[in-house]
């Protein structure tokens, strides 16, 4: 059974238990208005409420048919028994029609949906109209006004429990449709992710730039800065639109671990520090075979690198040294300048922490640093081949 | 607008759920779009019904009614509320309020003329009808309307009517008690379609849950997710923003503190979120972006293995978890309900390719009989199971097969949301 089935079973259940339950209990408590009945009809009646509410309760529990066959037989046996109580009044009378018209059509509202419900229903309606008609005329009493609550009472039951079905249906339609637009819009929204995420070179010259800009430019003229904050502007707008990309801004958007991108990449970030003051040396090797993942994350680091001496050592010019043998591909950043106390710095500052050492943590490197003050500083950076 | 982003990011943490902008307007209005109006119809007929057995009732009655018009003003005037009410439904599909409040301060007219009409009566079995009438008519009202006043102007015309049976009940007797189930059949039914609606939003809301979370199980291995999705482009808009002010010379050099403490507030956060979400996983993305599992369920998985699963894996652990979590609740001893997902890397391992690892689903607060049967179904499609019963919890072990080669996230999707694009 569909789930939506089940769940909508449960709804229907606690309707037709919560009316059921009130059907049984209001007309008991007519039955108990003083003159009503006899003590001998009284007990009848509220062991046969009692019975009737145990009954509904079994139903909307779990649903099963024969409870609410019960729950049925149960109230036509009240109308019976209180219809041809010889102190028959207004109080019986309401308790009657209670009894047809709430008690008894509570179990309509769960049954109508299940397999051919509508014919079951109407035949427990017809149970009960007839037990309503017999005691009318074995009594003699005008019982017109319980057999109208009767009717209406399943007729309500039964167009809640239809619609309410119907309803759930078209609900579940709809869902069905929202949930395949989200999956796409989802997609989409994964994909545009991925894309941002993968424009790694990119994102590492806007990070280089937005840093130089909260510390006011140190070190930067002016006009350089302009106009490396204006080219960056541009490629971010370009990855917004998700304009065509000509080949040379490719490789800045997501390289591939393609020779001739390589060298392009490479030489994308020397350029951008000589634009800021510090001249590149790129000495070793051109080509590496690399996974695009771990290529990234060594040129991210470099980067990252580059942009500490540029800041912090106090030259303009530094080295990079790639080399590899059969499982390691070293980078080496060296700068003549100021140095440091390796021991002095915290070594989880955000910067350096996440920046080298987290990227190539992520692909199985590591980073070491060697500095002393006054001689300059070598930061090794390795990755394992494939 | 960058302050906002800035500002918008740090209140987040705090506020329990909130889902993504897109899944939220996807979400749209249950009460009306998701089978509500099918609802509504269907309680109007209802009403229907009971507003003729009223009629009926006041026919019946008919020769017993003081010499003068009788109840019949009282149903008049019922008619034409009715008809404005129903006429201004159909003319504007919004029912501006003043006419609401109107319509219903209205309903005090039938109200006042049926008791008037019927006042002293009761002895000869004649009470109100239209008056009844007129709390049934509200059954309608609370599907289309309001969940609260239409209720509530039922109880208060019952509770009128019981008023008026009890002021004659030492002379009409047993009558009274049939006035007052008239009376209660003018609130009875409002509430049990006040019930009905609430209950069947309540259920079109889990599903929709379910279903928008659900297309978290097409997504690839690592996802970032929706919402650190939207973030990252409104991050990547905002330094543009800033970056291009800077490039045209809006914004002067060196930058006044505030943009320069926008750009390094920008730097941090636009590191972490390029960094982060490689491990996450759309089982993360499924728990965080629904109303539903969000404060029940933990996931933890560090090395992200749920992305290993294969779709259909991940359709049965999402629907178990759902299950989970929507079984009905029992005692109230058993404390609150939470679910905790764990995933740990197995030494399975073949040729340098995981091929598998173990799960537990921890479940508190739910005993393991009151499980959904479906439930073990759908953990049966994850992997092969075996359960643990505790004193007060059961946690399932699963051990999970995964394809090392298997790549979810369709290219043909994925083509798709390209094409969307342009």
């Amino acid at each position: 059974m569909k789930r939506i089935h089940k769940e909508r079973d449960r709804l229907l259940r606690r309707l037709a238990r919560v009316s059921g339950l009130v059907g049984a209990a209001s007309a008991l408590v007519c039955l108990m208005v003083p003159g009503a009945v006899r003590p001998l009809g009284l007990a009848i009646g509220a062991l046969l409420s009692i019975a009737v509410g145990a009954l509904v309760g079994l139903h909307s529990a779990r649903g099963a048919l024969l409870p609410a066959l019960g729950v049925v037989a149960g109230a036509a046996a009240f109308i019976v028994t209180v219809g041809l109580s010889p102190t028959a009044n207004a109080a019986t009378v309401t308790a009657m029609a209670v009894s047809g018209g709430v008690t008894s059509a509570a179990v309509a509202i769960s049954l109508v949906v299940r397999p051919r419900g509508l014919l079951l229903v109407t035949g427990l309606a017809a149970v009960v109209l007839v037990s309503i008609w017999v005691t009318a005329a074995l009594g003699g009493n005008d019982l017109r006004a319980v057999a109208v609550a009767t009717v209406t009472g399943w007729a309500v039951c039964v167009v809640l429990g239809i619609w309410t079905d119907r309803a759930i249906a078209d609900a579940t339609d709809r869902i069905a449709e929202v949930g395949r637009a989200h999956e796409a819009e989802r997609l989409a929204s994964e994909f545009e992710a991925q894309q941002r995420q993968d424009a790694r070179v990119l994102h590492d010259t806007v990070l280089a730039t937005l840093s130089l800009l909260a510390h006011s430019g140190v070190g930067v003229g002016p006009s350089a800065l302009r106009q490396q904050a204006g080219d960056d502007a541009r490629l971010l707008r370009q990855l917004r639109l998700g304009a065509p990309l000509d080949a040379g801004s490719t490789a800045i958007f997501s390289p591939e671990s393609d020779d001739d991108v390589l060298s392009t990449t490479f030489e994308s970030v020397r350029q951008r520090f000589a634009r800021m003051g510090l001249d590149v040396n790129w000495h070793g090797a051109g080509r590496l075979a690399l996974p695009r993942e771990t290529l990234d994350a060594l040129l991210g680091a470099v980067g990252e690198c580059l942009e500490n001496v540029r800041r912090h050592s106090g030259v303009n010019e530094a080295d990079v040294t790639v080399t590899d043998d059969d499982h390691t591909v070293r980078a080496m950043v060296t700068d003549a300048g100021t140095g440091f106390e390796p021991e002095a710095v915290d070594g989880g500052r955000l910067g350096y922490a996440e920046s080298v050492v987290g990227r190539l943590h992520s692909v199985g490197g590591r980073a070491r640093i060697f500095s002393s003050p006054g001689s300059g500083t070598t930061v090794m950076l390795e990755v394992p081949k494939p | 607008m960058i302050e906002r982003a800035v500002d918008e990011a740090s209140t987040r943490r705090g506020r329990m759920f909130r889902r993504p902008s897109r899944s939220a307007r996807a979400a749209g209005d249950v009460r009306e779009s998701h089978g509500g109006r099918r609802l509504a119809t269907g309680i109007t007929i209802a009403a229907v019904f009971i507003v003729l057995a009223h009629l009926m009732h006041a026919m019946a009655m008919a020769e017993f009614y003081r010499p003068g018009p009788g109840p019949w003003p009282a149903w008049v005037a019922l008619g034409v509320i009715l008809a404005v009410g129903v006429v201004s439904r159909f003319v504007s599909r919004t029912l501006p309020d003043w006419l609401y409040v109107t319509l219903l301060v209205a309903l005090i007219l039938p109200v006042w003329l049926d008791v008037a009409a019927t006042a002293g009566l009761l002895e000869f079995g004649v009470m109100p009808t239209a008056a009844a009438a007129a709390g049934a008519i509200l059954m309608p009202v609370t599907a289309i309307r309001g969940t609260r006043v239409p209720p509530g102007v039922s109880i208060a015309v019952a509770a009128v009517l019981v008023v008026a049976a009890a002021l004659q009940a030492t002379a009409a007797g047993p009558y009274t008690v049939a006035a007052v189930a008239v009376a209660a059949t003018a609130c009875f039914p409002v509430l049990l379609a006040l019930f009905c609606v609430t209950g069947f939003r309540r259920l079109a809301r889990r599903e929709l849950d379910l279903s928008l979370v659900q297309s978290t199980v097409g997504t690839p291995r690592s996802a970032v997710g929706m919402r650190a999705s939207e973030e990252l482009a409104r991050l990547d808009f905002d330094a543009e923003t800033l970056l291009d002010g800077v490039g045209s010379g809006r914004i002067a050099i060196p930058l006044p503190p505030d943009a320069a403490e926008t750009a390094a507030a920008l730097a941090a956060r636009l590191r972490v979120r390029l960094i982060e979400g490689r491990t996450d996983t759309w089982l993360r993305h499924a728990v965080t972006e629904s109303a539903y599992l969000s404060d029940r369920v933990t996931v933890e998985d560090p090395a992200g293995c749920a992305g290993l699963l294969s779709q259909e894996q991940r359709d049965g652990l999402l629907l178990a978890l759902w299950l989970l979590v929507a079984a009905e609740r029992t005692k109230r001893s058993l404390g609150p309900r939470s679910v905790t997902v764990e995933c740990r890397e197995t030494m399975d391992e073949f040729e340098g390719e995981v091929t598998g690892f173990d799960m537990s689903i921890e479940v508190f607060g739910l005993p393991r009989r009151r499980v959904d049967p479906a439930t073990w179904d759908a953990i049966g499609s994850v992997g092969v199971h075996d359960v643990v019963t505790g004193a007060d919890n059961f946690r399932i072990d699963i051990a999970c097969r995964v394809d090392p080669h298997l790549h979810i996230g369709s290219p043909v999707a994925r083509g798709a949301a390209r094409s969307r694009r342009s």
